[in-house]
């Protein structure tokens, strides 16, 4: 009688097991093809969508997982002429990875830019910023930027010894790098130049590798401890599109920021840099940022 | 020159470190035991111990990295698309297939189907030196100061990975206590020309460094007389590499169990110190 309920444990244990790993696979195969998080719908911090067509790519995957099952329908017919379960087995195999294959080598992102179409970016004019620090407010306040970390803000140098002193200002922001290390760096595809070419972080592809934040040279990316995915200054496309300017050249006091597509030669951006000697932060590193500080002590 | 800026978190943390040590201590786990084998069958012995550790560690070590993530349940997404610019979607895709051909490989060993073993070997051969010299190259794809900018990052980790390989495949021989014949189960000049290596690069990095800009200098200063100096003088240099070396090269007779096992760990410290000083030295803003 013992060994009979040893017996029943063992099977009914095994059984459970087999459930559970069949319902992990089940669920995790449906999260892949759907592309879905059963974990982030739970706790009801869907991610935010930007300049994605989710319901376009489901689609695409849903036919491309209807296809791959009618071949195997119509294989299964030539099966029994064929009378070959291993040929068919490995048929269905490589077509499952074959379709996984190409579609991740479709989800490629574009690292090369046209040229052809805007070049975001700004002109900082280093005699007008005062140090007030309005932009960095701003930005915290448009975004909901949690506390700790920042996406723009002013870096403050002090120099010389009193009564020679004398207080400088670098108001930052995400460079817009035209050679991007943080685009080249991302291994999901998250970090990408948008339809109007500005560096931006697809919030649903993003699994917070941090990879990108250790590859910006500028510092200006981080892990927001909300969302615990990569962040950092969107240009304010959101403000862009419907014909406003970012958040902190909107309430710069001393219009020391200024915004425009450096590809239009009317912009004021583009008058500025022609009109001015400008520097930009690190160009020797080759990112071509498309943040100009004119005004500055270019010698230093 | 008082500078006020906002305060930048450290990038990468202590998981990333962690799974260097596994990825290196994998590959150099499938070379070694390819190399014990086939190459020197004087050491087979130790192939088939070897040829089980590196999935396994090779699993440790994507665990590390998978916890490491701000998203952990996001990580298939990594394998929904291939970058060609990212070393680590490169790393993603070629160490996935360098873990289905080590599961296979050491199934094979562990069933003691060892000839049928050698061409998948063969075929593992380049992804295990990919997968233990990749890591190398990601960091020089990051802006950390002039540490990461080393073309030696990659061979330094890849030895360091055989090295642990082979201090393992000591380690496990000793606690399950096989008995050596000759010292160090036959790998005492492997070892020791190993160590000699991995010092003699990492004494040319520093007189790289000594000799470059000023960010360079300030980055050696780090290492041997900054921070970083206990650390890198003690654990890496001292403990972790010149005293195995003294050990290994002295061991006239066969030394006993104890000392296999001591010389073992000390150069397992050393390499995972070498990681953690390059992944963390290499943030300190300069």
């Amino acid at each position: 009688m013992l060994s009979g309920a040893a017996l029943i444990n063992k099977r009914f244990s095994r059984f459970l097991l087999d459930m559970a790993v069949f319902g992990t696979g089940t669920a995790f195969a449906v999260e892949v093809v759907f592309d879905i998080e059963f974990s982030q719908m739970a706790c009801g911090k869907y991610w935010v969508q930007e300049n994605e067509e989710p319901a376009l790519k489901s689609k695409i995957i849903c036919e491309r997982v209807a296809k791959v099952m009618v071949n195997s329908n119509e294989s299964k017919k030539r099966r029994k002429n064929l009378a070959s379960r291993r040929k068919f087995i490995a048929a269905t195999a490589l077509a499952g990875v074959g379709a996984h294959v190409t579609s991740a080598a479709k989800r490629v992102n574009a690292v090369t830019r046209t040229g052809q179409g805007k070049r975001y970016g700004m002109v900082i004019d280093l005699r007008r910023c005062v140090g007030c620090h309005a932009c960095t407010v701003a930005c915290k306040s448009e975004f909901n930027v949690p506390l700790g970390v920042w996406r723009a803000w002013v870096k403050v140098k002090e120099r010389g010894t009193y009564p020679e002193t004398e207080r400088s200002f670098l108001p930052k922001l995400c460079n817009n790098c035209r050679n991007a290390p943080c685009v080249k760096a991302c291994p999901t595809g998250a970090s990408h130049y948008d339809k109007d070419e500005v560096v931006q972080i697809n919030d649903k592809k993003c699994i917070g590798c941090k990879l990108c934040v250790a590859a910006c040279p500028y510092k200006q990316r981080f892990i927001n401890p909300d969302k615990n995915r990569a962040d950092k200054c969107s240009l304010c496309m959101h403000r862009v599109r419907k014909g406003l300017v970012p958040s902190c050249v909107n309430t710069c006091v001393g219009r020391a920021r200024i915004f425009g597509d450096f590809n239009d030669p009317d912009s004021e951006v583009s008058m500025l840099v022609k009109a001015n000697r400008f520097t930009v932060l690190k160009p020797e590193l080759g990112t071509r940022p498309q943040v100009y500080y004119i005004g500055g002590d270019v010698g230093e | 020159m008082p500078t006020y800026d906002i305060f930048h978190v450290k990038a990468l943390h202590w998981f990333i470190p962690l799974y260097f040590f596994f990825g290196g201590l994998a590959a150099g786990s499938f070379l070694f035991s390819f190399w014990a084998g086939y190459i020197n069958e004087k050491l087979k012995p130790l192939a088939k111990t070897a040829a089980i550790t590196a999935p396994i560690s090779l699993a440790i070590g994507l665990g590390f990295l998978v916890l490491d993530l701000g998203q952990p349940f996001r990580f298939w997404r990594i394998m929904m698309t291939f970058q060609v610019t990212s070393v680590a979607s490169w790393g993603t895709w070629i160490l996935n297939l360098f873990f289905a051909v080590s599961v296979l490989y050491a199934f094979l060993w562990f069933n003691d189907k060892s000839e049928n073993a050698k061409k998948l070997g063969y075929v593992g051969l380049p992804l295990a030196v990919f997968a233990g010299m990749y890591t190398g190259v990601l960091l020089t794809q990051l802006s950390g100061n002039a540490l990461w900018d080393s073309a030696l990052l990659p061979w330094i980790f890849l030895l360091g990975g055989l090295l642990s390989a082979m201090a393992v495949a000591v380690l496990i021989a000793a606690i399950t206590g096989r008995k050596a014949d000759v010292p160090f189960y036959g790998l005492k000049n492997a070892l020791c020309l190993l160590v000699v290596l991995e010092l003699l690069m990492v004494v040319t990095e520093l007189v790289v460094l000594y000799n470059g800009d000023a960010e360079a200098v300030s980055v050696a200063n780090l290492l041997l007389a900054g921070e970083f100096a206990g650390w890198f003088v003690g654990l890496q240099i001292v403990v972790g590499l010149t005293l195995p070396l003294i050990l290994i090269a002295s061991a006239k007779r066969t030394p006993p169990v104890g000392l296999h096992a001591a010389v073992s760990i000390l150069l397992l410290a050393g390499i995972l110190a070498v990681r953690f000083i390059v992944v963390m030295a290499g943030q300190v803003e300069l």
